[in-house]
C-alpha cells in the first residue's frame, strides 16, 4: 500500500500514524505512552508547521506543545484516624471470643420449653 | 516524560534489625527525656522555695503547676539545640552514582502572585537542566487557584515557560475543580492521576527554591536505601527585606541548622515532614498517606489541615523511614516579612496542630511521633500556659495569706525569709537556658572560622546580642497572638486580618495599629494594675507590659525595609546566602527581570 501523508492543513491525518510519524514523536518527546488521538490533539493546527519545519527545529516546536500529562495512577485508600471504640476494640473482642470458643457450648442457655421439670 | 527503572516495587520495606543507630537514638531520646525531667524538677522545687516564702495556698500550687509545664518546654528545646551541638549528623551523602528514578517535582499553588511563582519554577528548571539526569525529572504545577483572573495569568505563564524551555512533555499544568482536602487533596490528585509513572515526587512550596544538585543528591540517597519513605532538607529563609524578615534569616541561618541536628539526632528513621522541600517515595506514599476526613466540624474535624506531620506518622507505622538530613543545603524558602504575616501563618498552623489532638490516639502510631505531635500542640498552647502564668503572679499577692509572726510554737515573733538568692539562681537558670544555647552556637561560629559567613566576627557579635535584645522585646507580641490563635481555634471565632498586601513586605501604620491596638489596651492595663495594686512585681513585668504597649509601633518599625537595608549596610544579620551567591536565587531575579520587560 503507498503510504500518503497529507500536507494540508485541514486534513485528517489519519496516515500521520501509518508513516510512524507520531512514533518519531513519542521517541523524542520520550512518551511512548501517548496515544495517537493525544497526538492528533496535541497536534492539531500545528500538522503544517511541523510536517515542514526542518527536523532540528521539529523537535523544539512539538516540546513547545502542551503535551499531556502522563495518565497512570495510583490507589490512595483513606485510612481512618480516629476509629470508633468498636472498630479499635475489635481486635480484643475478637481474640476475647476465641478464648471463649472452647467452653461456648457450657455457656449455652437451654429454652425454658426443654427444661426438666 | 522521565524514565527509569522501577526502584521501589515492593511497598513494604523489610523490617531488618534495627543495628547501632537505632539504638543510638533510643539512648539520645531516653537522655533528652532524662535532662528534661531533671531541669523541669529542679526548676519546680526552687520556684516552690520562692513562692511559699509569702505562704502558701491555693494560687501557688497553679503557679507551681504552670511553671512547670513551661520550664519543660524550655528544657525541651535546649535540649535539641545541645544535642545539635554534641552530635554531628550522620553522614548520608550517596556514592556518586547516576540517580536513576524518575521523579516529579511538584508545585502545588493557591491564589499565588503568578510572576515570582514561575520565577522560581523557571531557575529550577534551569538548575536541573544542567544535571546529567534531567531527563529523569518532570515539572508539575497543581493549581487549586479559586480567582478567575489569577488561574488565567497562571495559564499564560504557563504557556510561555513552556515555549521558552521548550518542555513539553516535562512541564505540565493542571487545575482542580475543586479544592477538596486542601494541599493534601491537591497532592492525591497528582498521585491518583500521573503518580504511577514517577517513583519519586519532590514536593514544594511556592515560595521555595532548590537547586538541582541537592535534587539530585536527594535521589541518590533515596535509592541508596530502600527503607527511606521520606527525606526532609532543611530549607534556609532568603529574600526577606524588612528587619524582621532579617531578624529571622540571621536566627534561622545562624541556629536553625544545629536544632535541626539536634531533631535528627533524637527522630532518627521517625522525622519531620514540613510539607515541602522534601523528597517522597509515590507508592509508600499513595498506599500509607490516605486521610480519611475526622469527624465533626472544624476547627477538630473534617479535612486534617496540617497534614505533613500526620504523613511522617503514616509512613513510619508501615515501616518506611523519615529522615531529616541537615547537610543537605541548596533548599531555601521564603517567609511571612513582618509579624502581622507570620501571625496569619501561625493562626493556620496552630488550628491544624491543634486538630491533631484527635489523632493523638490513632491506632499503630510510633510512639516518637506521637511525642511530635505532641510537641506540635505544645507549640501553641507553651503562649497560653505563659499567660496564666504572668495573670496568676500578678494575682498572688494579693490573694497571699498575711504573714503569721507567732505561730503558736514559740513566745518570739518567725519573721518571713526572703528567698531572693533562689528566685535569682532561678532567674538567672531560665535564662540560661534560653541564651547558652545560642551563645555556644555563636562561640562555635566564631571559633570554627565560619564568622565571615554572618559579616566577620565583630558584625556577628553585635548581630547575636541584636538578635537576643529584639527577640526579646517582641516574644510578648508573639505570645499574645499565639493566645488569641488558641482562643479562636478552641471558640471557633475568627476577627480576621487587616488587608495590608505590599509585595515588598512592609505595612502601613494604620494595619499594624489595626492588628495590634488590642495588645496596647492589654499592657497598658497590665501596667496600671502592678503599679497599683503589686507595686513589687512592676518593674519585673515592665519587659512584658511595656512592648505591649508600644506592640503597634514595633510591628510597624519591624516592618520596615528601609531599617532592613540599615542594618544590611552595617553588615548586621548577614548570612551566608548574603554572602555567597546562590545561583538558583540568581536565576530567578533574572527570570522576573525578563518577565518584567517583557
Amino acid at each position: 500500500m503507498t503510504s500518503h501523508v497529507s500536507l494540508q492543513r485541514d486534513a485528517y491525518p489519519v496516515s500521520l500514524a501509518d508513516t510512524g510519524f507520531f512514533d518519531e514523536i513519542r521517541c523524542d518527546i520520550g512518551r511512548p505512552d501517548l496515544s495517537d488521538e493525544d497526538l492528533h490533539t496535541l497536534l492539531r493546527g500545528h500538522e503544517f508547521t511541523i510536517l515542514t519545519a526542518a527536523p532540528e527545529t521539529r523537535s523544539a516546536l512539538v516540546r513547545s506543545l502542551p503535551v499531556p500529562a502522563p495518565r497512570l495512577g495510583l490507589e490512595m485508600p483513606a485510612h481512618d484516624l480516629n476509629p470508633p471504640l468498636s472498630v479499635r476494640f475489635a481486635p480484643v473482642v475478637a481474640f476475647w471470643q476465641r478464648l471463649l470458643q472452647p467452653v461456648a457450648p457450657q455457656l449455652k442457655r437451654i429454652p425454658v420449653s426443654f427444661k426438666d421439670h | 516524560m522521565a524514565t527509569g527503572p522501577d526502584v521501589s516495587d515492593n511497598l513494604t520495606p523489610r523490617l531488618v534489625n534495627p543495628g547501632n543507630g537505632a539504638w543510638a537514638t533510643a539512648f539520645r531520646r531516653l537522655a533528652m527525656v532524662l535532662i528534661a525531667i531533671c531541669l523541669t524538677t529542679a526548676a519546680s522545687y526552687m520556684f516552690a522555695i520562692v513562692v511559699q516564702a509569702d505562704g502558701f495556698d491555693w494560687l501557688d500550687v497553679v503557679r507551681i503547676a504552670l511553671m512547670a509545664v513551661a520550664a519543660f518546654w524550655l528544657a525541651w528545646g535546649g535540649c535539641i539545640a545541645l544535642f545539635g551541638i554534641l552530635f554531628p549528623p550522620e553522614d548520608h551523602r550517596a556514592m556518586p552514582l547516576r540517580a536513576q528514578g524518575a521523579t516529579a517535582i511538584l508545585l502545588p499553588i493557591y491564589n499565588e502572585a503568578t510572576g515570582p511563582v514561575f520565577a522560581r519554577l523557571e531557575a529550577i528548571m534551569q538548575s536541573v537542566d544542567r544535571l546529567p539526569t534531567a531527563g529523569r525529572f518532570d515539572f508539575f504545577v497543581l493549581s487549586d487557584t479559586t480567582k478567575a483572573d489569577v488561574a488565567e495569568k497562571e495559564y499564560q505563564a504557563w504557556q510561555r515557560l513552556l515555549a521558552r524551555r521548550h518542555a513539553g512533555g516535562r512541564l505540565f499544568y493542571r487545575r482542580r475543580a475543586q479544592n477538596i482536602g486542601r494541599k493534601a487533596g491537591n497532592i492525591a490528585d497528582f498521585l491518583e492521576t500521573s503518580g504511577g509513572a514517577y517513583d519519586y515526587m519532590l514536593v514544594l512550596d511556592a515560595d521555595s527554591l532548590m537547586d538541582g544538585a541537592t535534587i539530585q543528591e536527594m535521589v541518590r540517597r533515596m535509592e541508596a536505601d530502600p527503607r527511606l519513605g521520606l527525606l526532609q532538607s532543611l530549607p534556609r529563609i532568603i529574600g526577606l527585606n524588612t528587619l524582621f524578615g532579617r531578624l529571622l534569616q540571621f536566627a534561622t541561618g545562624l541556629y536553625g541548622p544545629y536544632f535541626a541536628r539536634g531533631l535528627a539526632a533524637v527522630q532518627g528513621g521517625e522525622g519531620s515532614f514540613w510539607g515541602h522541600n522534601a523528597l517522597i517515595r509515590t507508592r509508600a506514599f499513595a498506599a500509607s498517606c490516605g486521610m480519611a476526613p475526622l469527624t465533626g466540624k472544624p476547627p477538630f474535624g473534617g479535612h486534617i489541615l496540617s497534614h505533613d506531620t500526620v504523613e511522617a506518622a503514616l509512613l513510619a507505622r508501615e515501616g518506611w523511614k523519615v529522615r531529616l538530613d541537615p547537610d543537605l543545603t541548596g533548599s531555601y524558602e521564603e517567609a511571612p516579612a513582618n509579624i502581622v504575616d507570620y501571625a496569619k501563618r501561625d493562626r493556620r498552623w496552630c488550628q491544624g496542630n491543634l486538630q491533631h489532638s484527635r489523632i493523638l490516639a490513632a491506632p499503630r502510631f510510633r510512639f516518637w511521633n506521637r511525642i511530635s505531635i505532641l510537641q506540635g500542640i505544645f507549640a501553641y498552647l507553651a503562649s497560653p500556659i505563659w499567660l496564666l502564668f504572668l495573670l496568676a503572679s500578678l494575682a498572688a499577692p494579693l490573694v497571699a495569706p498575711p504573714p503569721v509572726y507567732f505561730d503558736g510554737h514559740s513566745p518570739f515573733p518567725v519573721f518571713p525569709h526572703p528567698e531572693t538568692m533562689t528566685a535569682l539562681a532561678l532567674l538567672f537558670g531560665l535564662v540560661a537556658l534560653l541564651i547558652l544555647p545560642k551563645l555556644l552556637l555563636v562561640a562555635r561560629a566564631l571559633l570554627g572560622g565560619n564568622a565571615s559567613e554572618f559579616g566577620g566576627p565583630g558584625r556577628l557579635a553585635l548581630s547575636f546580642l541584636l538578635e537576643i535584645l529584639l527577640t526579646s522585646i517582641l516574644a510578648p507580641i508573639h505570645m499574645m497572638f499565639h493566645c488569641r490563635s488558641v482562643f479562636q481555634v478552641l471558640t471557633g471565632a475568627d476577627s480576621g486580618w487587616p488587608a495590608a498586601e505590599r509585595d515588598d513586605g512592609s505595612l502601613p501604620l494604620q494595619a499594624a495599629f489595626s492588628a495590634t491596638w488590642w495588645m496596647s489596651i492589654a499592657g497598658s492595663a497590665a501596667t496600671a494594675f502592678s503599679h497599683y495594686y503589686v507595686p513589687e512585681l512592676f518593674y519585673w513585668l515592665l519587659p512584658i507590659t511595656l512592648p505591649l504597649v508600644f506592640a503597634p509601633l514595633l510591628v510597624w518599625l519591624t516592618a520596615s525595609v528601609w531599617l532592613g537595608r540599615v542594618t544590611r549596610k552595617l553588615g548586621l544579620f548577614a548570612v551566608p546566602t548574603e554572602t555567597v551567591k546562590v545561583d538558583v536565587a540568581s536565576d530567578m531575579e533574572v527570570a522576573l527581570q525578563q518577565q518584567a520587560a517583557a
